[in-house]
């Protein structure tokens, strides 16, 4: 969660990912221009030179993978033969209802597991974060321990609990109740995600809701809030961004889903193209079809962009209106830090 | 050696740690890591040998004779699914002293991943491996396997004619026929008998049977539709006269799945599962050996090899409530086989000793010693399985009355029609037919859009696989 632009953002951010120009910008007021000038004696070269660690990986593991995806994408393999082809690998994936129909199975799971996810995560940081709640500090790591929990072993478990022959009160949910069902299969994989995840998001809320200043709580009271009123108006208000933060990331997070349907697949018949990483994986390593899976996943990345950027630009919108807020109340806003 | 049933790969693949691994290097990797995994230069190869020599003439109502010449200091690496063979292949050794064997047991899914690979790299592939008759035309496409056929032609005529086909391609021999996996069926003759059922003859037996114990009770189905692997779909279409996949001359293929002949066999079964007579089960799930065991299912329509799955998932005081029967028919005026599963021992393009692996190759498929062996689990290919001593034994373990399994399903055998071609795309058809007809069976799907989606998704992948489709 580092690097991320946080309106009227402290000290810390200086030491954070130069990439994001906002925040060195921000940060920069920290240090007097003459002393951060005369830090380096190299010039404009240092910052290629401090840079080259990551920019070599960079390339070595994300540029150079992408360009000979992209490059395999253009050939169609067989019989020992690769023959180049154009673009019809990409003609073909775009028609492929295969492909398609895994991008709305992950849409709709992408939607589904971020608002159960916020959902859990909102009403558990609340309520931690009530007075009335007592080992607060136990339920904290209980709630999230599902997260240090290993997602391989997770989706297995869960898998084992959602077999009728393996878990007995499954009964109790009537005859027909298969979670590994096609009917329930998206569901039964909802569940396994957003309890795996809703424990971290929590944590999240959590340390944005014991950064709220202390004034509001007062005021507010002062006012005659309760502490129901105080969660609605105060607290939830307050952590919104957080709260839109983490759901863009976890639709965007589904576009990747693979882990848990793979694993189910063992265990029920799961289609080879229910997702779209499920379906460029079997192309790959079940069918060796390697120029296909590369033409699908050089969609898949390009639909990851699209949508990465999309999500920052929201959050540019949303924190510049929240700034244009700030700015009309300066002396509250200054300690506004959702400093994650 | 063998697996009689070409197991329903992706489902069932034991979840080992390389997969694991495998698994979470693509997590790590994200989407585009895959440029890393292909290469797409010309596949270079070490030895392009033949098998110099021939083979002698052979008398078809006698054992096999087999040359022992065999290039001086041969030593062949061999991939093998099951280690069942190890005694064979140590008695192999000890006939032909000058030929040195090392078996290596590896996975059909690893078979079919690596050997590819490693033929591309230039080294490493084995000199002989098993393969599996509906995996043969991706390696035949890539030229990845020897032409056994000046060796091969002298013992053609110990086989079924259907099985030679499996082997052929154009002028090449590619392998020597092991194991075969006629269809038939096992019952289980004492809950039939309270039934008052005979093991059906037709599939229209068939279907009245199922509606009957249907009748009567919900805790036992007459029968399952087996609905992983889609292999089992492709045998039913197999023996109702269907060629989905057909090479033309020209090097493009005819794909029909939409044929009048699986039209049948789709119709057939979806009124069956729809109204609940049968069932669709995958008999990979964790359930499936209770299932078994609690007596639910009281007939198999199955190839010969089942009796290994009885003989893991059953008791053997239950299994010998079970019986064998000849695979039901459309028209019993005019009947039918087909095959499912089995494979074949291929000599790979990249050995030194072409000769001592084809050597090899027939020996362990066509010697009494081999042919005993695949008569114990499988079924024989070759027609020598009738003379071998253990033909009329007892399986392993014994079924009802220590009925034998291999002359119901050797009669099968002979029923196989000919002229069934497999394609290079098997692994990718097995499973789009599974998962459509899954979602038939659950109602996601309508039963008369299975067929369509199957065939339309079958070119599309062939065509970014670079063939030609009609």
């Amino acid at each position: 969660m580092t690097g991320t632009p946080q309106p009227g953002g402290l000290a810390v951010v200086e030491t954070r990912g130069a990439t994001a120009a906002g925040v060195t910008a921000k940060g920069g007021r920290l240090l007097p221009p003459d002393r951060r000038a005369g830090l380096l004696p190299f010039g404009r070269g240092s910052s290629i030179l401090f840079s080259a660690p990551f920019l070599m990986l960079f390339a070595l593991f994300f540029l150079f993978p992408l360009a000979y995806a992209i490059y395999l994408s253009l050939f169609v393999y067989r019989g020992g033969v690769s023959r180049f082809v154009g673009i019809q690998n990409y003609t073909t994936a775009l028609s492929d209802p295969s492909f398609w129909r895994g991008m709305g199975t992950i849409a709709l799971f992408g939607i589904l597991q971020a608002i159960f996810v916020q959902l859990f995560a909102l009403i558990l940081a609340l309520a931690l974060d009530s007075p009335v709640v007592k080992g607060r500090a136990v339920f904290r790591v209980v709630y999230f321990l599902p997260f240090a929990f290993p997602g391989v072993v997770a989706a297995l478990v869960w898998g084992f609990l959602y077999s009728p022959s393996l878990d007995p009160a499954l009964r109790a949910f009537g005859p027909g109740f298969e979670p590994l069902g096609p009917r329930f299969l998206l569901l039964a994989i909802v569940n396994i995600v957003v309890w795996g995840t809703s424990g971290y998001v929590m944590t999240m809320f959590y340390a944005s809701l014991t950064s709220i200043p202390i004034e509001l709580y007062d005021a507010a009271r002062i006012d005659g809030c309760g502490e129901l009123a105080l969660a609605v108006r105060i607290k939830i208000p307050m952590i919104r961004e957080m709260v839109l933060f983490t759901t863009i990331l976890s639709i965007i997070g589904a576009i990747q889903l693979i882990n848990e349907p793979y694993l189910l697949s063992s265990l029920t018949n799961v289609p080879l193209d229910y997702t779209p990483n499920l379906y460029v994986f079997n192309m790959a390593f079940q069918f060796q079809n390697f120029n296909y899976a590369a033409t699908l996943s050089v969609i898949l990345a390009a639909i990851t962009l699209a949508a990465s950027l999309i999500f920052i630009g929201v959050t540019r919108h949303v924190a510049r209106a929240d700034e244009r807020v700030a700015a009309r109340s300066r002396p509250l806003a200054a300690t506004n830090s959702v400093g994650v | 050696m063998l697996i009689g049933e070409t197991p329903p790969r992706r489902r069932t693949t034991p979840m080992t740690r390389r997969r694991l691994l495998r698994l979470g290097s693509l997590a790590a990797g994200g989407t585009v890591a895959l440029g890393a995994v292909a290469c797409t230069k010309k596949t270079t190869r070490s030895g392009d040998g033949d098998v110099a020599g021939g083979a002698p003439d052979q008398d078809t109502s006698q054992w096999p004779t087999f040359p022992s010449d065999a290039e001086d200091g041969a030593e062949i690496t061999y991939w093998r699914a099951s280690d069942t063979d190890q005694s064979l292949v140590e008695q192999f050794m000890k006939e032909f002293p000058s030929i040195k064997v090392n078996a290596k047991l590896i996975t059909y899914t690893d078979i079919y991943s690596k050997i590819p690979i490693l033929l591309r790299a230039g080294s490493g592939a084995p000199d002989v491996s098993t393969l599996e008759y509906d995996h043969l035309p991706a390696f035949v496409d890539s030229d990845s396997l020897i032409n056994l056929a000046s060796f091969a032609s002298a013992y053609k005529d110990y086989y079924p004619s259907w099985l030679w086909d499996q082997v052929a391609y154009g002028d090449q021999i590619v392998g020597f026929p092991a194991d075969t996996g006629p269809v038939g069926a096992y019952y289980n003759a004492k809950q039939l008998a309270e039934f008052k059922i005979e093991p059906p003859k037709t599939w229209d037996d068939l279907a009245a049977a199922a509606r009957q114990v249907r009748s009567q009770t919900k805790d036992v189905s007459f029968t399952y539709f087996q609905g992983n692997g889609g292999n089992f779909e492709t045998a039913l279409f197999w023996q109702a006269g269907a060629r989905p996949t057909v090479p033309n001359d020209d090097g493009s293929w005819s794909v029909n799945f939409t044929s009048k002949e699986i039209g049948t066999v789709i119709d057939f079964w979806s009124s069956l599962i729809d109204d609940g007579s049968v069932p669709m089960r995958s008999t990979g799930d964790p359930q499936f050996p209770a299932d078994m065991a609690a007596r639910r299912y009281a007939y198999m329509v199955a190839p010969a090899s089942r009796i290994i799955t009885l003989g893991r998932v059953l008791k053997p005081s239950q299994v010998r409530e079970w019986k064998v029967a000849p695979m039901p028919q459309w028209d019993s005026s005019k009947p039918a086989g087909a095959n499912m599963g089995g494979s074949a021992y291929t000599v790979l393009k990249q050995t030194k000793y072409p000769r001592a692996s084809a050597i090899f190759a027939a020996w362990m498929t066509l010697s009494q010693p081999g042919v005993e062996l695949l008569s114990s689990f499988w079924m024989a290919g070759t027609n020598l399985a009738e003379k071998a001593p253990n033909f009329k034994s007892p399986t392993k373990p014994p079924l009802m009355d220590d009925q034998p399994k291999n002359p119901t399903f050797f009669a099968m055998q002979q029923l196989v029609d000919t002229g069934f071609r497999w394609s290079p795309w098997t692994d990718y058809i097995y499973n789009t037919i599974q998962d459509n007809m899954n979602k038939a069976a659950t109602g996601s799907e309508k039963w008369a859009d299975v067929m369509p989606t199957v065939q339309a998704s079958v070119k599309q992948f062939a065509t970014t696989q670079g063939y030609k489709v009609k």
